[in-house]
């Protein structure tokens, strides 16, 4: 098995390969060795795989690298004597984050970028100087191809000295032409005073006809001049063949402009030869002078090429131009941070963001002339969500513009995302409709079923119309086991409602240490004699919900003899029995309405009814009584009642109770009006069962008019009808 | 006679499996960073640990570099009851803490070879145990103790070569010459109330060490920087040690024998992924990584498995039984920079170390209760641990491994010749 495994292991090998990041440090280590030309190829190689610089690249085990390839490049570029490309790289390098972010590997290249940029600002000398030399010579020729000779040889006489070998050529055009036109005058003269000599030998014809030939190469001035002089020779001539005599005289000649003019004795076929020889020179010189623009337009030519080589030169070098890195984040809703960065050999004299083509104000950088790199850091602040178009543009000293854009998309967030707000219109839409149809609904039941939910002169046994007392329930039934209560106020304040809503709560509550048993006892119309055969008949009758036995009681029809001895007794067995079967101590809790009828029964018999509560089960029993107003003082000396009760007066609702009681029950079917309840609130000054009464009245109406919105108006029909019919019910 | 009988299932039978069926063996790499990742290793095996774990991961390592791994384990007193069929069995193993240096290694590359030579102590425990049984059979009621010492050291000598194949295979090898001292004993006192009462003393210890060979093989593939995963096979060391025999039974003459005895570790295959998640705005990588184990288990029984004394008619090799088991180790590394060239990492890992122990299943119900009465069960192993590297030369891990009934803390310190 081992053998296989060594077998197959040094078989199967073929060229192993390391990973990009195995191949960056080990150029890292040819760098650090001095072996820039294998840490270049090295670079290249790792780069061929992991194109971009950056910082924090996780490797192998806990190890990672910042990645700057670009930056051990540039390095062995410079020490390898490539300026040009260690610049290029060097550029490279500054875009990337690890040493955009590292001023110390940015100090490692500045003598890279200060060299370049030395350089550079040597290149950019010459090639202005270089232009300015083309310029003159494009100028000098226009002038020699314009015949402006003289102005050209003043400006060549101008130059300095040391751009003289670069119009050499120009020069030697110029003395070109210059001898060619020393040789025509030359000629020209020579030929004037051929046409003088025949004149003076009389010889009027030959010197016409010699004229004629040269005059169109003279000077006006001078063929004027001859042509005088060969017209007077004629006139002359002409004279003398008329008088047959030669002339009396010769005339004078005119002032003779060229008086160094070698006399010459000449003969017509001299006279020929001569001219032919003028002639010859004429050609020769009109050769010369066609060669010199020849000469002209090519070096003009040169020049537009010189012009050309310049430019492409310009362009042939990117590295010239500044290089820019341009970084978006995002910091907010519609915030970024832009960071701009621009490396330039020259001078950055211009720069300017931004955003979506609209200019951005950005606070200057701290940029100096020293400085190779110039950085902004701004914050943006889009208008609107979507596709965010950054632009930085520099302009260096040279006047070359870099620009790059960088596109950013700001997502809204989630909840300004159109699907989510096209849910969520959707949603409130659905939520509204089945609102609207939920209330069409219930308005169409409330009308079919006449519904009207208020209760004027009942008790309420409703839980949901049990409003503006959960403060004095709370309290009742937080202390009924300790203590028994006497609530009194006006009559259809609500006593009778709050003590039905206590049966209610106490039956249901699920209390820790007790489990309570309430007694609703209503004492409207008993009469004294019956006052505990009653009590036990009411008990009785709720009892049997309690599935407690009830036999062996002493209870029976006769109410005369059933009194507080017997009732005690009964009551003793059923709270013995309830007791038994329950862990929780039980209490019963006799609920008394209409307890006024006590005043008029004799102090005994409450006494007796007191003395209940006193009994050996007492700790079993409790009460709450309701009424009008309970007798303080009777025959005796103190009330039977003395200290029994803890006294809570029932008044009328707060107005936010009142409130509730007018719109809760009828929500979401009827709605009112601000003034109109207010209105209710004023006039039944918060009274439960007035707010009742009139509620009953109103909703009455709107369901006959079947409307459902109460206004003030109709609140006040309503008063008025209440006010007619309790008029109608006092006159009757 | 029906005491002989008795005795006879009761005294006169012991394998060798029973001195050491209460070792739990673990087979989780060495290491402190693996230990944080819950042994989950076998498709990373990036560091020197490797030569364990997957020595195909030795071919990451380009640079000479040195490790050392510290390891501390505490074992908890461990107290119960167990309610066989027909027996209760009270059982107490006394807590107890070893610590020393677990791991050494040296890597190195000879042009395309990668080395690894390393130490490893893969086993480093003492247990005491005590056990007392109390059997109902056949209106008899018999009673026994049993204190067992064990102190077993296992050290690997190895040296590990690895080679890449293309871009994307590596492959590995680990050979390791293992050097293993046991020192036990086990004392087994009994008796059967009936009229005469009837003891039995049954003692044997092993004080012995032996050598042996192993190998690991392993391959890593990763097709992706985000991805790979490797497979490994571990044969480990099988050891003869010679264990002396005493038996006394009451009324007959006393036995001494002298055995050989084989302590045999599991050979192991494993095969592990490793995913990478990398953040896109803040550099950090996190490694989840998954390893599934199959451990050869049921070869205690197959290879030299010992009925040391004569038994019952029928009582064979036949009714001991020992399941191959897999275990799953799952780890999480997450890895960010410090400041400056520092780099932290945060791990958490799980696994289940199987419960391995020979199970009888024979109709003895003596036997039974000794092979019942383990205390043992699965172990779930919480793993967690940091790390810290400066520069990529140094290297410094710290992990815990949390068990119910013990915990141990390793850490690691690797330097890198950059």
């Amino acid at each position: 098995m081992n053998a296989l495994l060594m077998c197959w292991l040094a078989a199967a090998a073929p060229a192993q390969e390391l990973t990009w990041y195995e191949v960056y440090e080990r150029g890292e280590k040819r760098f650090e060795k001095g072996e820039y030309a294998l840490c270049l190829g090295d670079m290249d190689a790792a780069l061929g795989e992991k194109p971009e610089p950056m910082r924090n690249q996780f490797t192998r085990a806990m190890q990672k690298i910042d990645y700057k390839p670009f930056y051990y490049q540039a390095l062995s570029h410079y020490r390898l004597g490539n300026l040009d490309r260690a610049f290029e790289v060097a550029q490279k390098a500054f875009a990337g984050e690890v040493v955009r972010d590292s001023p110390l590997l940015q100090a490692d290249l500045a003598p890279i970028l200060a060299e370049f940029r030395e350089r550079v600002q040597q290149l950019v000398q010459r090639n202005q100087a270089e232009e300015r030399l083309i310029a003159s010579r494009t100028r000098l020729l226009r002038l020699i191809s314009e015949d402006r000779l003289a102005e050209a040889r003043d400006i060549l006489a101008a130059m300095p000295p040391e751009d003289a070998s670069r119009f050499e050529d120009i020069e030697a055009a110029l003395e070109r032409q210059r001898v060619s036109e020393n040789q025509y005058v030359e000629l020209v003269d020579s030929m004037a005073g051929n046409i003088e000599a025949l004149l003076a030998r009389g010889e009027p014809d030959k010197a016409r006809e010699l004229f004629n030939a040269v005059r169109d190469e003279l000077t006006p001035a001078r063929a004027s001049y001859l042509e005088g002089l060969v017209a007077e020779g004629e006139r002359l001539a002409a004279a003398q063949a008329s008088a047959g005599e030669p002339a009396e005289a010769e005339p004078a000649p005119p002032e003779e402009p060229d008086a160094d003019e070698p006399e010459s004795e000449l003969d017509p076929e001299d006279v020929q030869r001569r001219l032919e020889s003028f002639r010859d020179a004429l050609r020769r010189n009109e050769s010369v002078r066609m060669s010199l623009n020849d000469e002209v337009a090519r070096m003009r030519a040169e020049n537009r090429d010189l012009q050309a080589r310049l430019a492409e030169q310009d362009a042939a070098a990117p590295t010239f131009s500044p290089q820019l890195f341009l970084s978006l984040k995002r910091l907010d809703a519609r915030g970024l941070l832009v960071e701009g960065q621009a490396v330039s050999p020259l001078l950055i004299r211009e720069w300017r963001m931004s955003l979506n083509g609209r200019l951005v104000a950005v606070p200057p950088p701290d940029y100096t002339q020293q400085d190779f790199v110039l950085t902004l850091n701004h914050q943006l602040q889009a208008l609107d969500f979507g596709r965010q178009f950054v632009s930085f543009v520099v302009v260096d000293e040279l006047g070359r513009e870099a620009k790059t854009q960088k596109v950013f998309t700001l997502r809204p967030p989630w909840f300004r995302r159109p699907t989510i707000l096209g849910a969520t219109a959707l949603i409130a839409a659905l939520l509204l409709y089945y609102w609207i149809s939920l209330r069409a609904l219930r308005r169409k039941r409330a009308r079919l079923r006449h519904f009207n939910p208020y209760i004027a002169g009942s008790p309420i046994r409703d839980n949901l119309m049990f409003y503006g007392r959960d403060d004095l329930v709370h309290r009742i039934q937080g202390q009924v086991h300790n203590n028994s209560f006497m609530i009194h106020g006006d009559r259809r304040i609500g006593k009778t409602s709050l003590l039905l809503q206590l049966k209610k709560n106490l039956s249901g509550m699920d209390a820790e240490r007790y489990r309570f048993f309430p007694v609703f006892i209503d004492l409207q119309g008993v009469e004294e004699a019956n006052l505990f055969h009653h009590m036990m008949g009411e008990l009785l009758l709720q009892a049997a919900d309690w599935e407690v036995a009830l036999d062996g009681l002493s209870y029976a029809d006769e109410a005369e003899s059933y009194q507080s001895r017997p009732f005690s007794r009964d009551l003793k067995k059923i709270i013995q029995r309830l007791q038994e079967r329950e862990s929780r101590r039980v209490m019963m809790v006799l609920l008394m309405d209409e307890v006024d009828v006590l005043n008029e029964f004799g102090e005994k018999t409450n006494q007796k009814l007191r003395g209940v509560f006193m009994k050996d089960f007492a700790e079993h029993l409790t009460c709450v009584m309701a009424g009008i107003h309970l007798k303080r003082e009777w025959e005796s000396s103190g009330s039977p009642w003395y200290n029994f009760f803890e006294e809570i007066p029932v008044a009328t609702f707060n107005r936010k109770n009142a409130r509730a009681l007018i719109v809760d029950p009828v929500r979401g079917v009827f709605a009112y009006k601000a003034d109109a309840v207010d209105l209710i609130l004023n006039k039944t000054a918060c009274h439960p069962y007035l707010i009742q009464k009139v509620c009953v009245s109103v909703i009455g109406e709107k369901l006959k008019q079947n409307r459902f919105t109460v206004t003030r108006g109709d609140v006040d029909a309503a008063l008025r009808k209440l006010d007619e019919e309790q008029k109608r019910n006092r006159a009757t | 006679m029906l005491g002989a009988s008795f005795w006879g299932g009761f005294g006169l039978t012991q394998t060798n499996e029973e001195v050491f069926r209460d070792y739990q063996f673990n087979f989780i790499p060495p290491g402190a960073r693996a230990n944080a990742m819950g042994g989950a290793f076998i498709g990373l095996a990036d560091d020197a640990t490797s030569s364990f774990a997957n020595p195909a991961g030795l071919a990451f390592l380009r640079e000479t570099a040195v490790t050392f791994e510290f390891r501390s384990r505490e074992l908890d007193t461990r107290i119960g009851n167990i309610e066989g069929n027909f027996n209760t069995t009270e059982f107490e193993q006394l807590g107890f803490d070893l610590e020393g240096i677990g791991f050494i290694s040296l890597n190195f590359r000879l042009a395309d070879w990668y080395f690894g030579v390393f130490r490893h102590d893969y086993l480093n425990e003492r247990q005491e145990r005590s056990f007392k049984s109390r059997i109902f059979s056949g209106g008899q009621q018999r009673a026994e103790e049993r204190d067992i010492f064990l102190d077993l050291r296992g050290r690997a000598y190895g040296v590990g070569v690895a080679r890449r194949i293309g871009s994307h295979w590596k492959a590995g090898f680990s050979l390791n010459y293992a050097r293993f001292e046991g020192e036990t004993s086990y004392n087994r006192n009994g008796f059967v109330v009936s009229i005469p009462p009837q003891r039995i003393v049954y003692q044997s210890s092993i004080e012995d060490d032996d050598l042996a060979w192993g190998y690991s093989l392993g391959a890593l593939h990763q097709p992706s920087e985000r991805f790979s995963w490797g497979v490994v096979w571990r044969e480990n060391p099988r050891f003869n040690l010679r264990e002396t025999v005493f038996e006394e039974v009451s009324g007959e003459a006393p036995l001494f024998d002298e055995v050989d005895v084989p302590f045999v570790t599991p050979d192991v295959v494993g095969v592990g992924g490793r995913y990478e998640i990398r953040g896109r705005s803040r550099p950090y990588k996190l490694n989840v990584l998954l390893d599934w184990q199959k451990i050869f288990y049921s070869q205690i029984i197959e290879d030299g498995f010992l009925i040391i004394l004569g038994s019952e008619e029928g009582e064979t090799k036949d009714n001991y039984v020992s399941e191959d088991k897999n275990q799953f180790n799952v780890g999480f590394e997450w890895q960010f920079p410090g400041g400056g060239s520092q780099t932290w990492a945060v791990r958490c890992g799980y696994y289940r170390n199987p419960f391995h122990a020979v199970s009888y299943r024979g109709d003895d119900l003596a036997i039974r209760s000794r092979f019942e009465g383990v205390g043992l069960s699965d172990e779930d192993h919480v793993t967690f641990g940091v790390g810290w590297a400066l520069g990529n030369r140094v290297q410094l891990d710290f992990a815990a491994n949390l068990w119910e009934f013990g915990q141990e803390f390793t850490a690691s310190f690797i330097w890198r010749k950059k």
